[in-house]
């Protein structure tokens, strides 16, 4: 998912990048306020749902995210 | 032969290490080259300056090892708006540019601004990227030369970590657990440090310095204390902690807080950073302080319970809380505990070039038989004679060589008891945040006036602000309530009995300025309010020539102590070359300089030009 998201706003950045038209830039900006109201809001929905469910009292604010490293933990990449 | 160089670069204290077969050649800061304190530039200077030392060039070199993942941070980004939405439309539209543009292509990036050393060659390093809080727990583990650690890590943020609990075991590090951005103490430290008037990632030192002005018997101190635990943040008892982001601005916007909030919650204005200090900024830096070490300590013991290892390793910029390492200390939960020396993210360059030797090629450690490989963080750039003479022919400076060292020690011995301030340049530069005796202003800490007089004419910086004192190892005792070595400046702890005056029974009435005013020890210019000291012991192995002259004093002068402060002014980084010490000697009110076995005397210079204003931080 935030591949598909990188790959999304990188390819609107990009526009007025390649056509260097004040109209572009206008474009470029509309867009990445679409993106976050299309694609940030519906996720935002679901987060908050599932957060609802969510509702038993925790002892801890800790995650536990065990990880032994090797060399395979050294590559930058989304989750 | 693995050749590495790590890199912490882009956010603030850019720095870069080579670590060659585990063994560190050479660090350093990027601010201490261009002279911009706490540089995020690409740290192109200290690169070029760690091959040079090793006498290496770019292509020899393995791995390049990033101190952070930039694709995670994405991930942050993207998972933040969408907890947050809608309130962070601006913050994703102007993020869009680093996010998205600026690192999709990180080893392009790397490659692209290596281009002043690698020239018009091809060639092109492999780039590995070390999670942050990874290449934090590696700066401080395999520094620390521990068989088994539990591993602590503090800091604002790294990609989505803001704490993080590892184990360190033999060449292995695991993490356990951890918390996850916004929730993060050093967030909140540092959104203090920003309602308090001081600047962000660069000013929680002085709210430190400001926390023990605060009085602790006072109901306004133990009433915002209990404004913050029950408001600002919910602590569990392991440690772990959640904040109340209706309080924050810093995950949504280009604030840190919201500031009407704060202002409601602990009826005092946000304070203007020319505004004088009052009681109630002082009570309130002290209950931050308070809080803080509460939940350090919850987390102390928590690892402990995880690993029931004996000895504890801590880094992040959290760990540069020193009174807080003086507590954790005397809590005896540890029976060893190491701290990075860098333990910020300038250390993370050494972190990440140490994870990526022992967790990327697996190499075995080589160095078992150290006791720390930061060879006392005197890892920088060194100048032999001939430069300096080469610096004094272009500067036209008066000088007196000394043949002999124990000569130059005994004369520089009899000017700090005249009073006199000495700029002290030796040697290869300290990598980290403290000078530790290679670049330092030292002076007697026993003239009542010292610690005015060093704030306001050499280092221009606030009056309330306290010195660090150095002092022989074997004297540590005899001065301070500190039974361990603490050869970083990273304890503190509370002059000796046999040193400190008795004051009035009203001391704690008494406002900053009077009680910045109260005599409270035998050596008042190092003994801050609370009558603690940020210690530096120090010894003949890591430090000889120092060491040296704070015998002479005790030989002389009955004195194993000194002031000991870094070579710079507010703003500034500190010096890093001959030319650097000379330039700050010329244009501030220090007596005498010594660079190697030079003396330069302030009187005999021909031109005195105090007409350079320093950058205010």
């Amino acid at each position: 998912m935030y591949r598909i998201i990188h790959k999304i706003l990188q390819i609107i950045w990009l526009i007025p990048r390649r056509n260097n038209l004040l109209i572009m830039k206008i474009i470029s900006f509309i867009l990445i306020v679409l993106i976050y109201f299309i694609i940030i809001f519906p996720l935002h929905l679901y987060y908050k749902l599932s957060t609802i469910k969510k509702t038993k009292v925790s002892s801890t604010f800790f995650i536990n995210n065990k990880n032994q490293y090797n060399n395979k933990s050294f590559n930058d990449k989304f989750i | 032969m693995s050749k590495i160089i790590g890199i912490s670069a882009f956010y603030h204290d850019s720095a870069a290490a080579l670590i060659v077969d585990g063994k560190i050649i050479a660090a350093a800061q990027e601010e201490r080259f261009s002279r911009k304190k706490n540089t995020s530039s690409f740290p192109i200077n200290a690169i070029k300056y760690c091959l040079d030392e090793a006498n290496l060039n770019i292509n020899q070199i393995d791995y390049i090892a990033f101190y952070e993942k930039p694709r995670l941070k994405f991930h942050r980004f993207i998972k933040n708006h969408i907890q947050f939405f809608p309130n962070g439309l601006k913050q994703f539209i102007a993020g869009i540019k680093d996010w998205v543009y600026t690192n999709s292509n990180f080893e392009k990036k790397i490659n692209s601004e290596l281009k002043p050393i690698i020239g018009n060659k091809s060639c092109k390093i492999k780039v590995l990227y070390v999670e942050h809080h990874l290449s934090h727990a590696a700066s401080t583990y395999y520094c620390s030369n521990f068989e088994d650690a539990a591993i602590l890590t503090i800091d604002g943020v790294g990609e989505l970590s803001t704490t993080t609990l590892f184990h360190g075991s033999e060449e292995n590090i695991i993490k356990i657990k951890e918390i996850q951005f916004p929730d993060s103490i050093g967030l909140l430290y540092s959104s203090f440090t920003y309602f308090l008037g001081f600047k962000v990632n660069s000013g929680e030192y002085k709210l430190m310095g400001l926390a023990p002005y605060g009085d602790i018997k006072s109901k306004e101190t133990s009433d915002y204390i209990k404004l913050i635990t029950e408001n600002i943040i919910d602590v569990k008892e392991d440690g772990s902690f959640k904040l109340n982001m209706k309080y924050f601005q810093y995950h949504i916007g280009f604030n840190m807080i919201e500031e009407t909030l704060w202002e409601d919650l602990f009826g005092i204005k946000r304070r203007d950073d020319k505004e004088e200090f009052n009681q109630r900024h002082c009570n309130l830096a002290l209950a931050i302080q308070n809080v803080t070490e509460s939940i350090i300590l919850k987390l102390i013991q928590e690892v402990k319970k995880i690993t029931k290892s004996n000895n504890i390793c801590l880094a992040g910029g959290v760990a540069l809380n020193c009174v807080a390492n003086g507590k954790i200390l005397n809590s005896n939960i540890f029976k060893n505990i190491y701290i990075q020396p860098a333990a910020g993210d300038a250390g993370g360059a050494i972190g990440a070039a140490l994870a990526v030797n022992y967790l990327f090629i697996g190499n075995k450690n080589n160095q078992k038989n150290k006791s720390d490989i930061m060879y006392d963080t005197y890892l920088g750039p060194h100048f032999n004679d001939n430069y300096i003479l080469n610096m004094i022919k272009n500067v036209n400076a008066k000088y007196i060589y000394y043949e002999n060292f124990d000569e130059l020690i005994d004369s520089i011995s009899n000017f700090i008891v005249q009073g006199k301030i000495i700029g002290w340049f030796q040697g290869r530069m300290e990598f980290g945040p403290r000078a530790l005796g290679n670049r330092s202003i030292l002076a007697d800490p026993r003239a009542s006036d010292m610690q005015m007089r060093l704030n306001i004419s050499i280092k221009k910086r606030e009056g309330f602000r306290p010195f660090a004192p150095a002092v022989l190892n074997s004297r540590t005792e005899y001065y301070f309530n500190l039974k361990y070595k603490s050869p970083y400046m990273q304890f503190v702890a509370q002059v000796a009995d046999n040193i400190k005056l008795k004051i009035s029974d009203n001391y704690s009435n008494l406002n900053l300025r009077e009680k910045l005013y109260t005599k409270k020890s035998l050596y008042p210019a190092i003994t801050h309010v609370d009558f603690s000291a940020r210690i530096q012991t120090v010894n003949k192995e890591s430090n000889e020539r120092f060491w040296k002259l704070l015998q002479c004093l005790q030989s002389k002068y009955d004195l194993g102590l000194l002031i000991n402060t870094s070579f710079n002014v507010r703003g500034e980084p500190i010096v890093c070359s001959p030319e650097d010490a000379y330039n700050c000697f010329m244009n501030t009110e220090i007596d005498y300089l010594v660079i190697e076995n030079f003396i330069f005397d302030k009187k005999e210079q021909l031109v005195v030009s105090n007409n350079i204003t320093f950058e205010q931080d």
